[in-house]
């Protein structure tokens, strides 16, 4: 899928996010993100994949400055967000950016009704008469597929997918242009995932939204995502289009994930090989620092200047082949 | 597919909860056979059964679980009527039990080595010595490298995939001929979850072992199964060969769940399945898909549909198969997915 007007929306540089305890010599520090560079175009669904603790929730909690930065920038339509938290930058970040989270059970409070989960946005945004904020609720009730009859029921009334749904409610009633769905399919079962995915792609197109989609199921993401980058501790390593990803991957650790897949598929499910991936041998970066690097247009990997030669040489290969 | 001798079969197993709220119907007439060395996978969504049926062969349900009906052979004895001192003597010698989440499936104040010497000290056949060598031996066996220095740490110093395998080593301790894995691999990444599938296979092969997997992943469906039985609603509703149950699935619930799923190929609108499973509170009568499903006739609301016969292999409860049926046609997405399988074009 192009996107035609390659206008990014979210521009993030450099950044890094840091996790330290202890003092002294007990201190131990973690880097989550670990100078990542990438940016997201308007409109689009930018998938973010990796296995767990390689920083991928990280990386979308600081963009919606839940954690801050310890050092880079963060540029959303151009402006800086990754600077000291201020009131009019929290006003701003939460205007624009909105946030759906994995578990449907734990991230709507329990004792609220439905009304009040969704409104709480309105009512924090000023919108004073109760009113206005029950026929806003009702509009986004019917847009994300339950009926104006659920607003006044408790959260543990519905079932996981109608929770899901719920949820995206609440992130899009303050019509946000740019939406963090972090891992949202995953807590649900499969015939109601495809459901959520559905109503997804619908909203993303009726309100214009952009998606930073993170996930850690590719075939999902594969489906969902128009360019996608792969994370491995704490680094991007792997950028470009969904479609190329899958069909032409570089990094080898992209390799190893995307072997690892299982594919709903007995006759070549049994004998699929899969690749491992040992970052200690499958590297020598001791001479030649390692950066992200154009492979082919918008097919970034993260490689050193001989390792670039090599892909490049493949990359060229296999275009004279095609 | 093997031929071989039947080692556990359930019979029309039905069981039940008692609740505040009233009964749950959770399994209703559950029938199904393992063979000596296949894996057989149960495929479901969460509530259709899949867990209990497994839970009542373990003999660990919940005091508020009634089994209301059927047998569960298992050479020779029924399991439904064992005592609970009889049952001692089967659980973990002669079927182990894998669990979805390895962190609270280990007991995170005991050394690991202890955990898995304890599964073998309880047969009195061993002394402690012998016990511990055979653990390190276990640990090798299941791949985790430095078994000695391992032996004597906590859970919390593995990782999730290195936990699993201490998980599979307890399991495997006192050599079951029958291993039942609930989910072992939903909580772990691909990655881990593909070197786990390895190794589940790899034992298979080395301990004749014959495999019950729960699971809910069609890809490890199509990984690690010989057979396959679809669950919804407390009931099997198609079984037959992986092939079977993959390439011509006759259940519209089949159809519609392999339909939903994305593959590496998926372009458009996914075919989603509407509504949500049944509340097994009041369970559905007829054909329990019939709500979400849209080519559902009256009958499908009215009586329960027997199984019909696809081939030797191959079963299905679907009134749809009904000789004076009909002709339902298979999904688009589902049609296409199969051509290209049997091109054998679907995979890179």
């Amino acid at each position: 899928m192009q996107i035609d007007s390659r206008q990014p929306i979210l521009e993030v540089e450099n950044l890094r996010v840091v996790f330290a305890s202890g003092r002294g010599r007990k201190r131990i520090q973690v880097n989550a993100v670990d100078g990542v560079s990438f940016e997201i175009y308007q409109g689009e669904t930018f998938g973010l994949v990796g296995e767990s603790g390689c920083g991928k929730t990280t990386l979308g909690r600081t963009i919606v400055r839940l954690y801050s930065p310890t050092s880079g920038t963060i540029r959303f339509r151009g402006r800086d967000v990754s600077g000291p938290m201020t009131k009019e930058l929290r006003q701003y970040i939460t205007d624009n950016m909105a946030m759906i989270f994995q578990d449907p059970v734990e991230s709507l409070n329990p004792r609220m009704t439905v009304q009040e989960i969704i409104e709480e946005g309105l009512k924090v945004r000023g919108i004073k008469d109760p009113e206005v904020r029950q026929e806003m609720v009702f509009d986004i009730l019917s847009k994300v597929g339950l009926t104006r009859e659920h607003a006044s029921r408790f959260p543990h009334e519905f079932s996981g997918g109608q929770r899901q749904r719920i949820g995206i409610a609440r992130a899009l009633i303050v019509k946000p242009s740019f939406v963090i769905a972090d891992e949202p399919v995953s807590a649900l079962d499969v015939s109601v995932q495809a459901q959520i995915i559905n109503l997804m792609n619908d909203l993303k197109s009726t309100l214009g939204l952009t998606i930073m989609f993170i996930a850690h199921d590719l075939s999902v993401v594969k489906y969902f995502s128009d360019r996608v980058g792969v994370m491995y501790y704490g680094k991007l390593v792997e950028l470009a289009d969904s479609g190329e990803l899958y069909r032409n991957p570089l990094h080898p650790y992209t390799r190893s994930l995307l072997s690892a897949i299982p594919q709903p598929n007995p006759l070549t499910e049994r004998h699929r090989e899969t690749i491992s991936y040992d970052p200690a041998t499958a590297h020598d970066y001791s001479a030649e620092k390692p950066s992200l690097r154009e492979v082919c247009p918008g097919h970034f990997v993260y490689c050193s200047e001989s390792e670039f030669e090599r892909y490049f040489d493949r990359q060229q290969t296999r275009a004279s082949m095609a | 597919m093997k031929t071989g001798e039947s080692i556990l079969t359930v019979d029309n197993l039905s069981v039940s909860f008692r609740t505040y709220s009233g009964i749950v119907k959770a399994v209703r007439g559950v029938s199904f056979e393992l063979n000596k060395g296949e894996t057989i996978c149960i495929v479901g969504e969460s509530g259709s059964g899949k867990s209990v049926t497994v839970k009542t062969i373990m003999g660990i349900l919940p005091p508020s679980a009634v089994i209301e009906s059927g047998t569960i052979n298992y050479k020779g004895m029924d399991l439904t009527k064992l005592t609970e001192e009889e049952y001692a003597r089967i659980r973990g010698k002669e079927i182990g039990l894998i669990f979805q989440d390895p962190l609270s499936s280990l007991n995170p104040l005991m050394k690991i080595g202890r955990q898995i010497t304890e599964a073998l000290l309880i047969d009195k056949e061993m002394s402690k010595r012998e016990a511990r060598e055979a653990a390190i031996e276990l640990l090798g066996a299941v791949g985790i490298r430095d078994p000695e220095q391992r032996f004597e740490q906590y859970p919390f110093q593995f990782s999730g995939g290195m936990r699993q395998r201490v998980v599979i080593a307890i399991a495997l301790a006192r050599n079951p001929e029958v291993l039942i894995c609930d989910e072992p691999t939903t909580a772990l990444d691909v990655t881990v979850q593909a070197r786990i599938l390895n190794l589940i296979n790899e034992l298979k092969q080395k301990r004749q072992l014959s495999i019950i997997f729960i699971t809910h992943d069609l890809g490890v469906v199509a990984h690690m199964a010989d057979r396959v039985y679809v669950m919804y609603a407390g009931k099997i509703v198609e079984y037959g060969t992986a092939e079977d149950i993959f390439l011509e699935p006759a259940h519209p619930y089949a159809r519609a769940l392999l339909a939903s799923v994305p593959d590496m190929e998926t372009e458009g609108r996914l075919a989603s399945i509407p509504g949500a499973p049944p509340n097994m509170l009041h369970p559905p009568t007829g054909d329990g898909f019939a709500p979400r499903n849209k080519y559902a006739m009256q009958i499908d609301f009215e009586e329960e549909p027997p199984m019909f016969r696809i081939s030797d292999t191959h079963y299905a409860a679907t009134w749809s198969l009904h000789p004076s049926a009909p002709e339902i046609p298979m999904p688009d997405v589902l049609r296409e997915r199969i051509r290209r399988m049997k091109e054998g074009g679907a995979n890179r």
